[in-house]
């Protein structure tokens, strides 16, 4: 059985955030004042490796980043990025931690 | 005149020192607008920004969530396309300038909710998430609907010579209201075409001409021996104040270039259809942007407030034109490494 964690997800963007899922499973981030989608859950189960996956569209160029905490550890101290091309930016992988 | 040119120019030199420090990747702002801040291309996202043309500072907040588990079909997901937002501008009918010094000037005040649907005819998710593209190229498409609700306070000062003396300078409250109904489509990112159709209470504030003059009251102490003198500097519009009912139909166009180089740029197309008057009159504009590599984006536009000349009685076409400048900057981020 998986074990739980606390998360925490910072996703900077000035694009429009779609989609983004961790584990496999859609996860609603909410647009704070900033142009940050934020969100925290208390136990999440991870399972190994932590798969993410982000889907923004908006303006080419415009840029993504990533920043998550497990267990308030910052498993991304180089946030992940992405930048939109051809109106969109569909990025998956995986965060050893 | 050149003290308040003076002023715009430091204004606009302290904003690019003030970002100028973070070298940050390019980023789009929402600054197509014409010189009245009208604009179809409503873009949903936060920022803060300034107008020089009609000397306003605006805030403006989004909200917005992304996808989530459809908790009655667990194998497909629920797109949450409704968002809202606000806006709030400030403006100082005597010029930008006196936005930022002492002295009496007369601000302006407006206020605007937004609600909104994305993906209304082109879907930027299918049903089990999968990226939505279009044509041979591949590339996203997204469309999203705008209803705006807005009011405006403002109180202006106005001369009229004509009045006796003591009713020559006199105070006028405007309440004005904007509903605004507003399609766009941004084609590939690099694309953009808005539609809207709004109705305000505006007025004429732009077309008067400003004042200034100092006002001296004199007292003279009961012996007779002293004179004090107060002296007031008053800024006030001369001309004929009026308010009317507007209906105006906005078209803007807008593509994006991103070259490889470090500074994008964009061009900006728009134009507008006014009923305020017995004949409707046209408005029409080009804007180029830049978009360097920081948090500030900036551009020109020329335009021409009364393309067909129906109501502004200058034959001459290129005395019709105005030219204005735009700045903007996306807010900071708080504790969270920025793009």
């Amino acid at each position: 059985m998986a074990k739980t964690y606390k998360v925490q997800v910072e996703l900077s963007t000035d694009a429009t955030l779609q989609l983004f899922k961790l584990e496999g499973y859609p996860i609603a981030l909410t647009r704070t004042l900033d142009n940050v989608y934020r969100l925290a859950i208390s136990e999440f189960p991870i399972d190994g490796e932590l798969d993410y996956y982000v889907h923004c569209t908006g303006w080419n160029k415009t840029t993504w980043s990533l920043k998550i905490l497990v267990d308030d550890k910052d498993v991304t101290p180089e946030p992940i990025k992405g930048v939109i091309e051809k109106g969109y930016s569909a990025v998956r992988g995986a965060i050893k931690f | 005149m050149k003290k308040k040119y003076f002023l715009l120019y430091l204004f606009i030199l302290s904003l690019f020192n003030l970002v100028s420090h973070e070298s940050k990747a390019q980023t789009f702002k929402p600054i197509f607008e014409d010189g009245e801040g009208r604009s179809s291309i409503i873009a949903p996202l936060g920022f803060l920004g300034v107008n020089t043309e009609n000397s306003s500072i605006r805030f403006q907040y989004f909200y917005s969530r992304s996808a989530e588990l459809n908790p009655k079909i667990p194998a497909e997901i629920k797109r949450n396309r409704f968002y809202w937002g606000v806006d709030v501008a400030g403006s100082a009918a005597g010029g930008l300038s006196n936005l930022f010094s002492y002295g009496s000037f007369t601000p302006g005040t407006s206020a605007s909710l937004f609600l909104g649907h994305r993906s209304l005819f082109f879907p930027a998710l299918d049903k089990q998430g999968a990226p939505v593209l279009h044509g041979k190229n591949e590339a996203a498409i997204e469309d999203w609907l705008t209803l705006r609700v807005g009011g405006q306070v403002a109180n202006y000062t106005l001369y009229d010579e004509n009045l006796p003396f003591a009713n020559q300078i006199f105070s006028e409250k405007f309440r004005g209201y904007l509903t605004q109904l507003a399609y766009n489509v941004l084609i590939g990112g690099a694309t953009s075409i808005g539609v809207s159709w709004d109705v305000a209470r505006e007025n004429n504030i732009d077309d008067l001409t400003p004042v200034q003059f100092r006002q001296q009251t004199v007292v003279p102490d009961p012996s007779g021996q002293t004179t004090r003198i107060f002296e007031r500097e008053v800024n006030a519009y001369a001309g004929g104040y009026e308010s009317f009912i507007q209906n105006t139909f906005s078209l803007d166009a807008v593509r994006y270039f991103t070259p490889a180089s470090d500074i994008n740029y964009a061009l900006h197309a728009y134009g507008r259809l006014k009923h305020d008057h017995a004949q409707p009159v046209y408005r029409a504009g080009l804007g180029f942007y830049l978009f360097p590599q920081s948090k500030i984006a900036g551009g020109v536009f020329v335009e021409s407030g009364d393309l067909t000349n129906k109501i502004s009685g200058t034959p001459q076409f290129s005395k019709r034109i105005d030219m204005g400048l735009t700045v903007k900057f996306i807010l900071p981020g708080l504790g969270v490494p920025s793009p």
